[in-house]
């Protein structure tokens, strides 16, 4: 990775402001695997900085507001980005030599996808403490989404018209995806929600928004359809009993969604047996020796969208099925009736 | 009771369950059901849809056939419910515009009673709310190439197609009003990116493009419905003035320029003008136009809570370069 310089525009993570613990000054980031404690000058630093480091601040700006000099600034931004709390925004406005852009570009997307992770809804849903509401809700939901590759994707596949070697890898992800909203059809139907619940029109407006979301930036280029990949499908580094434990802690808390799970499980497995999470997109960008400051900036600023319509995504469903039962009914237009009872 | 007959209720707009009663509310009245289990002669009427016999009503939705009984003669005699709606393969044209300005008119109301349309022509917006309002109302406006010229490039249909053009030939420098009022309230809007939610608004009228021309009519038609009253787009300009312009910058001059121009263009009766050359529409297509721009409303009351959220409060990073890269932060998420 390279060194923060002068044109450095440090963004530090919004989901991991530092906090103090405990009366002896000691300042605290979470992160999702570590907790870093800085005590003393560092403290002090990381508190000026965090608040500033806001992706609008080159940084000599930074360290003059955060009155802290450059020399130190640079050290400790060095050390949050190794920990994944930090993203330098210039990587994403110039070219690079392949390796290296790769490296950032995967750095952007496990910052975006703790974006995502970091969201409450989200969060809720899989500690095991959503209600009965949000949890079918998310399910009914999560069932569009995954039945909507049968347009994004086969959008995205049927728009570009690169080599065989370069399309291959997306044709064949999209023929291992076409059929999975089956897998969740069988589940909430065992859950007692009818099929004309699951009428693509029934999505509420915030999966929607993520569903146009996909399409739409899968119609630009072939770097921004493979960069949508890099948010909905995470690089896989959770141990394989974390996952089934994952997925016992949702039964036990969700009783009432068995085949649910059983669904989300199996839809699970067979992308990670399918190697999903191995990145396409890196297929394409080492063919040539370097990746162009555009492309560079296109692939950030689609990670960056992803996670914002995601949580745009997750926030729906908690606002949507919060309100009882009733949130079930969706009614759809008829205008017999209409014209029957005017 | 005939168990073969289909019964259908009206739309609904909102439906709620107070103490022992069920209150539906349709084409603004309210229907209130009392002396039965609300949560059930609610499973049974959410059943009522046309499409299924009362027998079949009563089987799947576990309700008893007696009570189905009371409750379609009860809700047949208000006419809130037709007791058996005979199929339609189409409908007169006139009478799908009649639909359409019905359910415009009672979506308005709940478009305009989100928050956002309470606080700014009350006077008790913050600064950075109307500033995040003009803004993102401008990126939306910019937006008209991306909606009206992609919505007239898909049209095959003659009798809507010149429509289309003419509409984005009016709009396209429309943005350039918000541009000047931003100017004069000292926003920097060259750098800033439009909400996910102001994107979704632009999204959605180019899905509703790709499903039909009627289908985008419809989501023009009800954006077009609540700007056309151009009186009462003077007075809430005017109170914009009163309480936020104190300093006499003059930034609601352009807007208003803008609001009486559509209304010379005649943008509020884009319907009226497409339907008048049809004689009769499909079923099928009328309904799932409907529901279109039904989903168009919701994304619609969407944009307007997202607005209110991210431009209230803790909102000051919302605006320049970097808005999405803090959009919905949850602050310390890991801890």
């Amino acid at each position: 990775m390279s060194s923060f310089g002068p044109d450095s525009v440090p963004l530090w993570h919004p989901d991991m402001n530092p906090g103090m613990a405990g009366y002896d000054g000691t300042v605290v980031v979470e992160t999702p695997a570590e907790r870093l404690c800085f005590s003393g000058a560092s403290a002090a630093l990381v508190l000026a900085v965090a608040r500033r480091a806001d992706g609008t601040r080159a940084m000599p700006q930074l360290a003059l507001e955060a009155a802290c000099s450059e020399a130190a600034v640079r050290s400790h931004l060095a050390f949050l980005r190794e920990a994944g709390v930090v993203l330098d925004l210039r990587d994403y406005r110039s070219g690079w030599p392949t390796e290296q852009a790769l490296e950032k570009l995967r750095a952007a997307a496990r910052f975006h996808n703790l974006r995502v992770a970091a969201n409450p809804v989200l969060q809720q849903l899989f500690s095991g403490q959503a209600s009965r509401e949000v949890f079918l809700g998310f399910a009914i939901e999560f069932y569009f989404y995954v039945r909507a590759a049968t347009t994004y994707m086969a959008q995205g596949i049927a728009r570009f018209d690169h080599d065989a070697a370069t399309m291959a890898p997306y044709w064949r992800h999209f023929a291992e995806e076409a059929k999975h909203h089956e897998l969740f059809e069988e589940g909430l139907s065992a859950t007692g929600v009818a099929a004309a619940r699951l009428r693509p029109i029934c999505a509420i407006a915030t999966t929607t928004a993520l569903i146009n979301f996909l399409f739409e930036r899968a119609s630009r280029t072939l770097v921004e359809y493979g960069s949508l990949f890099a948010v909905m499908q995470p690089p896989d580094n959770a141990a394989p009993g974390a996952r089934v434990e994952t997925y016992e802690r949702l039964r036990r808390c969700y009783p009432f969604a068995q085949k649910i799970v059983d669904a989300l499980e199996r839809h699970d497995a067979i992308d990670l047996g399918a190697g999903h999470r191995s990145w396409a997109l890196e297929q394409h960008l080492r063919r040539s020796p370097r990746v162009s400051a555009d492309d560079m900036g296109r692939a950030y600023v689609t990670m960056r969208d992803a996670a914002c319509f995601f949580i745009m995504f997750f926030d729906g469903i908690r606002d949507s099925y919060q309100i009882g039962t009733l949130a079930q009914w969706k009614q759809l237009a008829n205008v017999a009736v209409d014209a029957a009872l005017p | 009771m005939d168990l073969q007959a289909r019964p259908a209720i009206r739309h609904v707009d909102r439906v709620s369950i107070s103490g022992k009663s069920l209150v539906l509310e349709a084409d603004g009245c309210a229907y209130e059901i009392t002396g039965v289990d609300p949560a059930v002669a609610f499973r049974f009427l959410s059943g009522c849809d046309g499409r299924s016999s009362t027998e079949e009503i009563c089987r799947r939705e576990g309700v008893a056939l007696d009570l189905a009984a009371v409750v379609i003669a009860a809700c047949g005699e208000s006419g809130l419910l037709c007791p058996d709606l005979p199929a339609r393969a189409t409908i007169p044209a006139g009478l799908f515009r009649d639909i359409l300005r019905r359910r415009y008119a009672a979506w308005n109301v709940e478009m305009f009673s989100q928050p956002l349309w309470r606080f700014l022509p009350a006077g008790k917006a913050s600064s950075g709310l109307v500033d995040g309002w003009l803004l993102e109302s401008y990126h939306f406006i910019r937006g008209a190439a991306a909606r009206l010229s992609y919505a007239t490039s898909l049209c095959h249909d003659e009798r809507v197609m010149p429509y289309f053009l003419d509409h984005h030939l009016e709009e396209y420098n429309h943005h350039e009003f918000f541009e000047e009022a931003l100017r004069r309230r000292k926003v920097a809007f060259a750098q800033t990116t439009p909400l996910p939610s102001t994107e979704a608004i632009i999204n959605f009228a180019r899905m509703a493009a790709r499903r039909g021309p009627l289908h985008y009519m419809a989501c023009s038609g009800l954006l077009e419905s609540s700007g056309s009253d151009a009186a009462r787009a003077v007075e809430f300009y005017n109170a914009l003035t009163v309480s936020y312009d104190g300093e006499g910058s003059g930034f609601v001059e352009p807007l208003l320029e803008h609001v009486l121009l559509d209304a010379a263009y005649g943008h509020g009766s884009i319907c009226e003008r497409i339907l008048g050359h049809f004689d009769r529409i499909e079923a099928t297509v009328a309904n799932d136009v409907i529901d279109t721009a039904a989903g168009f409303k919701d994304t619609l009351v969407y944009w307007f809570r997202d607005l209110y959220r991210v431009y209230t409060g803790a909102g000051a990073r919302a605006f320049g370069p970097a808005s999405r890269e803090h959009y919905r932060a949850s602050g310390r998420g890991f801890a």
